[in-house]
């Protein structure tokens, strides 16, 4: 909250019938089934101007509840139903702003202090904070009612004396909650005398948990998911019947005939209660500057400093650029903000955390002499408008980007620094989709577990909102023959849960860090990670006024940092100089060469099919290509079907030209295509001559795709202010044509910048280090696009060997030995990180194992993680076969246990254990090297299958090149990554590669094809595929055109 | 202790309330409505609404029958 109080009583006067002050919204998680919004729509429809809502322990709702009433005209009251440390509920409504801090403060401390996912408010805590509040007894948990329907009336009078005397008669209301329940009658009753007898007032409220009485069978499937009950059983907590519905006030009027009073006492508390949540106004951090300093005038001298130590020379060009983004951010009061940013970037520095600043920041001047950013903004010639303009006024929202290793560190340290009572983390609304509500929903309806699992993988991501259309449309779907009759009530109830908030957790680096206590604005509670979070996400914290920071994790900056270090010690022991990552040449030939032949599983961003398909026909050969390259392969450009246009320009097959002169300089850079948001708003400036901030609202106008009557209405101001300017109507019209056409699909040219630098410094790497950060990759996995037995096919096709694990020479992380990768401990499955430290250690300490007895002495290592270690290969080397130790284990383990028993006397034993003579095949060896490590080490397993597919005519991904481009091919493999990106015309169209044993061959298929085997391409589990297609040369890069598509083992067989 | 009985029974009603219901040969007249409530019952099967009375006799003895709108049954007895 604003210092100052900037808390505003609604003008909303309540006036007419029934107000509903005990409302569950789905931020009850679980305990709530009807949206918020189609909770507010049934208010209004009933005509009700007044609404509450009074989640369990929870204000989650708050700011989509305000916003949404607000916006219907309906007086949003907000509260909470709270559990006491006894079990019994009251429900707490907020009167004023001083109530709301102490809603706050309650659900707080609350959380803090009780067991996670348990919350309880101590009665001390609750009457420590009770200014600003009314207090409801409660629904039938409630302390009152519960003593009353067991007859225990002389405890409930005590009970209500307690809570008189503690809240006062002007704030404590008994609560008749509901009327349709066996004892409700006698309940009330009671609740009247006792009312009459204590001369407090009695409230009927009607403990909403949906909107509507059809609403009843998803909120009892959420009641069984959440009490991990099947339908079929009984649960306390699984409601009677389908009366917790927002009923109209007739209806509650009609409920509650006995007693017409508690309706009015409804209104005169919804009029007491006038307190409505400001959103939109700003609580920034406050940053410690040295004394005798304004924030402005530090901030200042950080930029000058950092500017003289990127330039060297401060120009007059940079002066006026920096004094212009300083008066903005000065103006817009932001100084602090900035500070706080840098001063968690300087301790990244400081602390050798690798960091990169991306988004919209690298905009900024600012940023970039703060080294929150890598990108040289006024060199690339980049507009500080679309960061940030005064016009606009909003929030700036810088990212930075640490190795994910070490990114908790960074938040580690802002806590210290900024203190716990003013930093938190954002948190994020996990809500019911597709796969998820199928799941769920069909485990309390006593689906088979199997058919769940089938369907629920077989479903694309997709709103459990499609589930329908998609049974109807998705070919591995429809093969399951999944009939209305046999699913409909499953798929009825999981299309009612979409989207509906599951739980909460933890945005992947969205912290606040406010000038106030958080806890003034919002509460706080701890997540599993332990952290404090706000329980509002990265929206609603903006909305409530709290400035949001990323700290994103970025494993590729762990991969690189590996990759320098495995890189330094080589080149240390050849004496020569560490690499200096800075200083990679960004002209480097072999790299671009590298680049061109579209081999860039591993480069950051560059590395899907996609991008390797753009890379093998773009002929990048600079820095500016790779910019391009990573604003193109979005769904934006790909649906506009702008990549062919921009390559044929920049090979030089097509002309570049420009509708208007003026548009050259903006348009030179990326060949006359507008393919940056940046170049929207400029080219709206120089011919449309908008100001920065008009601009870039068209930019946002075009970017959210706004309706065609909002889009003519700009295009017209466009066109007579080009016009005015002395452009021509026909030119003004195209030129904004042309914006229609690309700007919806524009890519922030800032970001990709920042992106664009590491992902030709991670080119670089590979091209000239490649063990080294093939090394690295596998190090940081999972990572990228690939998963682990791609990286090695790839290693192995660059010449790199790739060497099991070993237990008397693999450590917890990867090595690079020469040119080999030796596979790390922590990669054989169910093998503990205890055991590995304790592996490495007893190593140091007494040297190598000498054998596998000697191992499981020294280690005392379990079933689950020797039986890994053995299959995956890592006792290999000390001479006995894989087959021989699984086949010994149980013995070895038996005697070892009697030897530890037995204080060694069991030791001889050890030289009966025979161990069977011959190995595993070489098929079985590789089939449990996949089990256990992801990856095959002794082969890969289409060497395998080769002889056969040769003699029916398969060809191998170094093959290929052999063949036509245009003729038909059969090839085989391990499907990787099939996916269905958005196209132009709607159509569906899958990409996936086959991975073989000396590489990946890029298979497209289309919608007519993908109909008839779908099937295979999505199964739900990883079945190795033979595609026949027709192979296409586009550019360097070959991909097969699939006709047919079956599962390998048919064609083995 | 009371015993499930499921029974259809006929009943009168006053003023949207029971009078009284034929069960085992005769009239049982009710003195008093003492509760009444409604359930969904297993809706996943195809259940309706019921509402459920439970109703004092002159007798004095407890009866509990129910109507899912279509007709009512004797639901359970008290001894």
């Amino acid at each position: 909250m604003a210092r100052g109080g900037a808390f505003t009583g609604s003008t909303i006067k309540s006036s007419r019938g029934f107000a509903h002050l005990h409302v569950h919204s789905p931020f009850s998680f679980l305990d709530g089934a009807s949206h918020i919004n189609s909770l507010l729509e049934k208010a209004a429809a009933l005509g009700m101007d007044c609404l509450a809502i009074t989640d369990h322990m929870s204000l989650s709702g708050a700011v989509k509840f305000t916003r949404e009433a607000l916006k219907r005209g309906i007086k949003p009251v907000l509260g909470a139903e709270l559990t006491l440390e006894n079990g019994h509920h009251l429900t707490v409504l907020c009167k004023d702003e001083n109530g709301y801090r102490n809603l706050c403060r309650i659900l707080t401390e609350s959380h803090l202090k009780s067991e996670r996912r348990s919350p309880q408010v101590s009665m001390d805590c609750l009457i420590r904070y009770k200014d600003g509040l009314i207090v409801l007894s409660g629904c039938r948990r409630g302390e009152i009612p519960w003593l009353i329907l067991r007859k225990r009336f002389s405890e409930a009078k005590a009970a209500c004396a307690k809570l008189v005397s503690a809240f006062g008669r002007d704030s404590f209301y008994l609560e008749m909650s509901e009327s349709a329940l066996p004892g409700s009658s006698g309940l009330n009753k009671a609740l009247e005398e006792l009312g009459a007898e204590f001369k407090i007032g009695v409230v009927a409220t009607n403990n909403v948990h949906y909107a509507n009485k059809e609403d009843f069978p998803v909120h009892d499937v959420l009641t069984c998911i959440r009490t991990l009950t099947k339908i079929s059983q009984v649960s306390p907590e699984r409601r009677l019947n389908a009366e917790n519905y927002l009923k109209s006030s007739e209806e509650m009027a009609a409920e509650f005939r006995d007693y017409p009073w508690v309706l009015e006492t409804s209104r005169r508390i919804a009029e007491e209660c006038r307190f409505t949540l400001p959103l939109g106004k700003t609580n920034f951090p406050s940053f410690p500057v040295p004394p005798g300093m304004s924030s402005a005038e530090y901030l200042r001298k950080l930029v000058y400093d950092g500017a003289v130590e990127r330039y060297g020379r401060i120009t007059g060009d940079i002066s006026r650029r920096l004094d212009g983004e300083l008066h903005v951010i000065t103006k817009l009061g932001y100084e602090d903000y900035f500070l706080v940013v840098w001063d968690l970037v300087e301790f990244a520095r400081k602390s050798g955390i690798r960091h990169a600043g991306r988004g919209s920041a690298a905009d900024s001047a600012v940023a970039y002499c703060l080294g929150i950013t890598d990108v040289d903004a006024i060199g690339q010639g980049l507009l500080f408008e679309r960061f940030l303009s005064l016009e606009r006024g909003e929030k700036p929202d810088i990212d930075v980007d640490f190795d994910a290793r070490r990114r908790d560190e960074v938040t580690r340290y802002a806590y210290e620094k900024y203190g716990q009572d003013h930093v938190a983390c954002v948190a994020t609304y996990n809500t019911f989709q597709a796969r998820a509500a199928i799941r769920e929903a069909g485990k309390v309806l006593e689906f088979p577990q199997e058919l769940l699992d089938v369907f629920a993988k077989r479903l694309p991501h997709i709103s459990a909102e499609d589930i329908e259309r998609a049974l109807d449309s998705v070919p591995e779907l429809k093969a399951l023959h999944l009939s209305k009759g046999k699913v409909g009530k499953l798929v009825d109830i999981a299309k009612k849960l979409a989207d509906l908030p599951r739980h909460l957790g933890t945005h992947l680096g969205g912290i606040v860090i406010s000038r106030d206590p958080v806890t003034w604005i919002s509460p706080v509670q701890v997540a599993a990670k332990g952290v404090t979070i706000v329980p509002f996400d990265k929206e609603d914290v903006e909305e409530l006024g709290l400035v949001k920071i990323d700290l994103l994790c970025l494993r590729t900056l762990g991969a690189v940092d590996d990759a320098l270090e495995y890189i330094s010690n080589a080149r240390r022991s050849r004496r020569e100089n560490p690499l200096d990552y800075l200083s990679i040449p960004l002209d480097d030939a072999a790299t671009y060469a590298r680049l061109r032949t579209g081999e860039t599983v591993g480069v950051f961003q560059l590395e899907s099919p996609a991008q390797r398909a753009l890379q093998t026909r773009l002929g990048a050969d600079n820095i500016e290509d790779i910019v391009a390259s990573v604003a193109l392969i979005r769904p934006g450009p790909i649906k506009g079907d702008m990549v062919s246009p921009f390559i044929s320009r920049r090979r030089g097959l097509e002309p570049v030209t420009y509708l208007d002169e003026r548009l050259e300089p903006i348009l030179k850079k990326t060949y006359g295509v507008i393919l940056f948001q940046e170049q929207v708003i400029e080219i709206a400036t120089v011919i449309g001559g908008f100001t920065p901030g008009e601009a870039d609202n068209l930019r946002k106008l075009m970017t959210h795709k706004r309706s065609e009557r909002e889009m003519a209405e700009m295009g017209e101001l466009f066109v007579e202010k080009a016009v005015a300017r002395g452009t021509s109507p026909e030119v003004a019209k195209a030129v904004f044509q042309k914006m229609l056409g690309y700007a919806s699909y524009g890519f922030c040219e800032a970001h990709a910048r920042a992106f664009a630098t590491t992902a030709y410094k991670t080119a670089y790497l590979v091209e000239h280090y490649p063990a080294e950060f093939f090394a690295a990759i596998l190090n940081n996995e999972p990572m990228g696009f690939y998963p682990v037995s791609t990286i090695c096919v790839e290693a192995r096709k660059r010449g790199v060997k790739i060497l099991g694990p070993s237990v008397n020479k693999s450590f917890k992380d990867v090595t690079v030995e020469g040119r080999s990768i030796r596979l790390p401990l922590k990669m054989v499955k169910d093998v503990p990180s205890s055991l590995i430290d304790c592996i490495v250690t007893s190593r140091s300490k007494r040297g190598e194992f000498r054998s596998f007895q000697d191992f499981v002495e020294r280690t005392g290592a379990q079933k689950d993680a020797l039986r890994s270690l053995i299959l995956a290969g890592a006792f290999d080397e000390l001479g006995l076969s894989r087959k021989g130790l699984l086949w010994s284990l149980e013995k070895t383990l038996a005697v070892e246990e009697a030897t530890k028993a037995a204080g060694g006397i069991a030791r001889p034993l050890f030289d009966e254990i025979e161990t069977a003579g011959d190995d595993f095949s070489l098929a079985e060896k590789i089939a449990f090297e996949y089990q256990t490590l992801g990856t095959g080490v002794s082969g890969h397993p289409a060497e395998l299958w080769r002889p056969l597919l040769r003699r029916k005519g398969y060809k191998s991904s170094g093959e290929l090149e052999e063949v036509e481009p245009g003729a038909l091919v059969k090839v085989a493999g391990i499907p990787v990554r099939p996916h269905r990106p958005p196209t132009k015309s709607g159509r569906t169209v899958v990409f996936l590669s086959l991975e073989d044993e000396s590489g990946l061959i890029d298979v497209t298929v289309f919608e007519n094809v993908y109909h008839r085997y779908g099937k295979y391409l999505f199964p739900g589990e990883l079945i190795p595929l033979a595609v026949w297609g027709k192979l296409q040369k586009r550019g360097e890069g070959l991909s097969v055109l699939a006709q047919c598509i079956m599962p390998l083992n048919d064609v083995l067989r | 202790m009371s015993k499930l009985v499921l029974e259809p029974v006929l009943v009168v009603m006053d003023r949207q309330k029971p009078a009284r219901f034929f069960w085992g040969k005769h009239w049982v007249y009710a003195e008093k409505i003492t509760d009444r409530w409604r359930a969904t019952g297993q809706w996943w099967a195809g259940e309706t609404e019921k509402m459920f009375f439970r109703i004092q006799s002159r007798e004095g003895r407890l009866y509990e029958i129910y109507t899912d709108g279509k007709g009512w049954r004797l639901y359970r007895v008290y001894d």
